[in-house]
């Protein structure tokens, strides 16, 4: 069939004799709307995205959220860079080169050998060794954050234990020392290390509190361990793995109240303290009380659950969240 | 050439009332292709307008009004199912039916009862999956099966319903149609090639729908099948495997089901990587550049595609090993970066021409660099934390198997429908297709990933989402744009069987394309099968038979003598080395220019060694 091609050397190339089918010509701003498209939606996306996350990161509600929203982040940012740079240069090409703005391809350029690729494979590699490293990082943060926490800054007496069981289709969640289960909300105090245990009874569930960057599975047979360290607030809990036909509505509200607020919380509903909560409250509450104001001058991101008396609570462990 | 068009005049589509037999009984590599292609768009549309229903029932945060939580859930299990395993699956299986024995130069597969066999699988299959489907809408049977596409146990196993059987049973069924159709595929590559050809002689569709897509078929599906054997003696006779009241341990369907997921992304993808290796130099009257890079890359990436299924799990508690898992999934993209790079190199400086088939490559890989970007972030432990099981997932995958995998088919199919059925498809029609998929589908799924990076996101499966009410506009638009979206599927399938009937008759409607390229294009020369030239590729060195009398043999033989000449002068032009038109004679006219198409084709780090081999 190509043969029977005869060479010409205008721009217009013959049609292909024997079948009378000629490709049309294209019209490239049309493409370059339609091609353009998806490539905006990933630069808005991600610039968007990158902002919003390293601005959420500057003042998290967690610990936890902050370290992970702080990489997110920066990972998006650098693959707004890279990503959208590649994606950029793919639609110049498509245009540019369009056969309506080229009367015939460049040989192949001899220049552009082995090397160029091979430096750029290692600069690609380089890219994605310092996402790994910094990546890594965070894992590890995000991992032995409550050992460092509890040790370091708070006290070990600082952490309370929750249990949280899920079944179909609800929670059950248990603070220890406190001796209160709750399904539809579960109470617990601000700047807190609250290690979570968590198991199911029937089916696979995943306690998600995605504000606290908080999600783990719950299997039945098996505990898993978590921890989130909150500042005052309401967070949305969700069931993160189907669990069947009430999944979508396997949800409760977290609420992270001051310590001084969540103590007196307890003492009138008659639930029990725990002392490292207690003592806590009791510790600061005498000692640093003056300097409690003006540590901390950020104020809490959420608001749902907090009471006018407990500003100073966040500050009195002379901690904010964002360590 | 005659013989070649008495081929389409036979192989076309449209057979004549009595012919129904041989479809039942055809053993025919093209009219097995035939079969994949038509039940493939057909599961395609019926599992998108699946998908059209759940979109409507998410317009509203509550409950309803269209459809019950189980009937949601089953929606979105049946739309994950179907599109994974009856459409983007036997996608592969079109093209590799029908072009890899033209690749190869043979006249059919190793194992054509077989292929048949695959192809009825594959039909079986589909009924067993829906069947549920009918009898609930009959009123026979409940709700079919919705324990998500990854049928997690104990959910899945405990569910009181028929349509987990049948679950089980059609995974079987399509586990054995992929199987044999991966043993055929790879035996036919292997063995049945002309013996002059050479690995490195064959083109990248070939690579691609012969060694690496069944490569992958071959190491996964075993892992489903045990997993999906297991759960059947689980919820039948009590055995267990997956129940912890038993002993069992519910994380184990989660290893072997993963063992089989995350290589089945690649599985789908790899067949339409590989053949946008044909398409994009075609439409941009390039040669292949960097065709050994592009094969090592490809390799790398199908290897370690089996090495980082536990990504998909980080948040069941898996310890220290999450670093080595994060390690590998990190190191992907590298190799996908050089397959970009190499089909970049493509297109710049060459003349582009923005067809239907090449805008859905170019299509492709914008979705295969966005989903690679998402992916990146899921890959790292510590984020995969904030977006697991939102919709950010949803949205990466939706980039990887419908941006890549399935907009891989279309640049195939648009490409080959005219080999298949010796009709041209309606080229405006298909631009329509074109234009409204690659822009919605973009808009859509990057909604989809917004939707799950707010900071209370939208959760995977949740038919309901009361939590958080402020997301329902975005799922309107979402929704608006899918309808969009699906609306273009429908052209594209009325406009492919419109074409089947009424569309130009056509032999070859790209052969403007092939002149400049100095690169055969195998399949499509029909019958009598030529063999490809041994070493007529121009990313190829060595010895050569080449001069067969086509421009691109010509042109190979010619770029022989220049590389043994160790000649790398300035190539003049492409199409320069297309100028001999008459064969053996013109070869040594071709020697100068011929090295214009293949010396820098040569693979990045084969170029230098290249004349000493």
């Amino acid at each position: 069939m190509s043969d029977a091609q005869d060479d010409t050397t205008d721009d217009e190339r013959p049609s292909s004799a024997d079948e009378g089918y000629t490709l049309g010509k294209d019209n490239p701003w049309l493409w370059l709307v339609a091609l353009g498209t998806p490539i905006a939606a990933f630069l808005v996306s991600y610039g968007l995205g990158a902002y919003d996350k390293l601005d959420l990161a500057a003042h998290p509600p967690g610990i936890r959220i902050g370290l992970v929203q702080q990489l997110f982040g920066t990972d998006m940012l650098i693959a707004l860079i890279f990503g959208g740079a590649t994606l950029l240069v793919l639609l110049y090409f498509a245009i540019r080169y369009n056969a309506s703005a080229v009367s015939a391809p460049e040989p192949m350029p001899v220049q552009w050998g082995g090397n160029t690729l091979r430096l750029l494979t290692i600069g690609v590699a380089v890219i994605i060794l310092v996402t790994f490293m910094y990546a890594g990082t965070t894992l590890a943060n995000t991992d032995q954050m409550p050992a460092k926490v509890a040790s370091r800054r708070y006290g070990e007496s600082s952490v309370i234990h929750m249990t949280v069981v899920g079944s179909q289709w609800a929670w059950r969640d248990t603070v220890q020392g406190v001796n209160y289960t709750e399904t539809d909300t579960v109470r617990v105090p601000a700047n807190t290390v609250v290690a979570v245990n968590i198991t199911s009874t029937d089916v696979d569930h995943s306690w998600a509190v995605e504000q606290l960057g908080v999600k783990k599975d719950a299997i039945p047979g098996q505990i898993t361990h978590t921890w989130f360290v909150a500042q005052p607030g309401t967070y949305q809990v969700n069931c993160a793995e189907l669990c069947g036909k009430g999944h979508s509505k396997m949800t409760q509200t977290l609420i992270v109240m001051p310590k001084s607020q969540y103590v007196q919380w307890a003492r009138s509903h008659g639930y029990s303290v725990p002392p490292s909560v207690a003592n806590s409250v009791n510790a600061t509450s005498g000692a640093s009380q003056p300097a409690a104001g003006s540590s901390n001058d950020r104020s809490s991101p959420s608001t749902g659950g907090s009471a006018p008396s407990v500003a100073a609570a966040p500050a009195s462990l002379g901690v904010s969240a964002d360590v | 050439m005659s013989a070649e068009t008495a081929t389409f005049e036979h192989g076309g589509g449209e057979s004549s009332p009595s012919g129904w037999r041989r479809w039942l009984s055809t053993t025919n590599h093209k009219d097995v292709a035939k079969i994949y292609l038509w039940l493939t768009i057909f599961w395609f549309i019926v599992g998108g307008a699946n998908a059209m229903l759940f979109r409507t029932e998410l317009l509203t945060p509550k409950d309803g009004p269209f459809f019950n939580l189980l009937g949601y859930n089953s929606l979105v299990t049946l739309h994950g199912l179907t599109m994974i395993f009856l459409v983007a699956v036997p996608a592969g299986g079109v093209m590799a039916n029908y072009l890899l024995p033209m690749y190869l130069g043979l006249d059919e597969m190793a194992f054509p009862r077989m292929n048949a066999l695959s192809g009825w699988l594959l039909f079986w299959g589909g009924v067993m999956l829906w069947w549920p489907v009918v009898g609930n809408l009959l009123g026979l049977s409940p709700l079919p099966f919705n324990g998500g596409w990854f049928a997690y146990p104990p959910l899945a196993t405990q569910m009181p319903s028929v349509s987990v059987d049948t679950y089980v049973f059609a995974m079987l069924i399509l586990g054995l149609s992929t199987t044999a159709a991966g043993i055929n595929f790879m035996t036919t590559l292997f063995n049945e090639r002309d013996p002059s050809l050479g690995m490195f002689d064959l083109p990248l569709g070939a690579w691609g729908l012969g060694v690496f897509t069944p490569v992958l078929g071959l190491y996964e599906l075993p892992w489903l099948m045990v997993g999906v054997a297991l759960d059947y003696f689980d919820h039948t006779i009590g055995m267990g495997f997956y129940t912890a009241q038993n002993g069992g341990a519910p994380l184990l369907w989660q290893w072997l089901f993963w063992l089989f997921g995350h290589p089945e992304v690649y599985f789908v993808a790899m067949p339409f990587l590989a053949i946008a290796g044909e398409i994009i130099p075609r439409f941009s009257e390039r040669p292949v550049y960097g065709y050994r890079a592009i094969i090592y890359a490809v390799t790398g990436i199908t290897l370690m595609s089996g090495m980082v299924w536990a990504h998909h799990m980080y948040v069941t508690g898996l310890g220290q090993i999450r670093y080595l898992y994060m390690f590998f999934s990190l190191a992907i993209p590298i190799m996908f970066f050089v397959y970009i790079v190499a089909n970049f190199a493509m297109m710049w400086r060459g003349r582009i021409h923005l067809k239907t088939p090449m805008l859905f490559a170019i299509g492709m890989l914008i979705m295969l660099i966005y989903s690679g970007m998402d992916g990146i972030m899921m890959g790292q432990p510590a984020i995969d934390v904030l977006i697991h099981s939102t919709w950010f997932i949803v949205g990466h995958f939706h980039f990887t198997l419908f941006g890549v995998a399935i907009m891989g088919f279309f640049a195939a199919l648009y490409y080959y429908y005219p080999l298949i059925t010796g009709r041209m498809y309606n080229e405006r029609w298909a631009k329509v297709h074109a234009f409204l998929t690659i822009t919605t589908a973009g808009i859509v799924f990057t909604l989809m990933d917004e939707l799950g990076s707010q900071a209370v996101p939208m959760m995977r499966r949740y038919a309901t989402y009361t939590y958080a009410p402020a997301l329902q506009n975005m799922q309107m638009w979402t929704t608006a744009f899918a309808y969009v979206l699906g609306i273009a599927q429908v052209i594209m399938a009325a406009n492919l069987l419109w074409s089947l009937y009424y569309g130009e008759r056509v032999d070859n409607p790209w052969s403007e394309l092939t002149i400049g390229q100095g690169m055969p294009s195998p399949e499509w020369d029909g019958l009598p099968y030529k063999v490809p030239t041994p070493r007529n590729f121009p990313y190829v060195q060595g010895d050569s038979g080449a001069g067969k009398g086509t421009p691109a043999a010509a042109a190979a033989g010619g770029k022989t003598d220049t590389v043994t000449d160790g000649g790398t002068d300035a190539p003049t032009s492409d199409r320069d080395a297309a100028t001999p038109a008459t064969g053996d004679g013109a070869a040594a006219t071709a020697g100068g220019g011929g090295s214009a198409g293949p010396t820098p084709g040569h693979g990045g780090p084969d170029s230098e060694v290249t004349p000493d081999e």
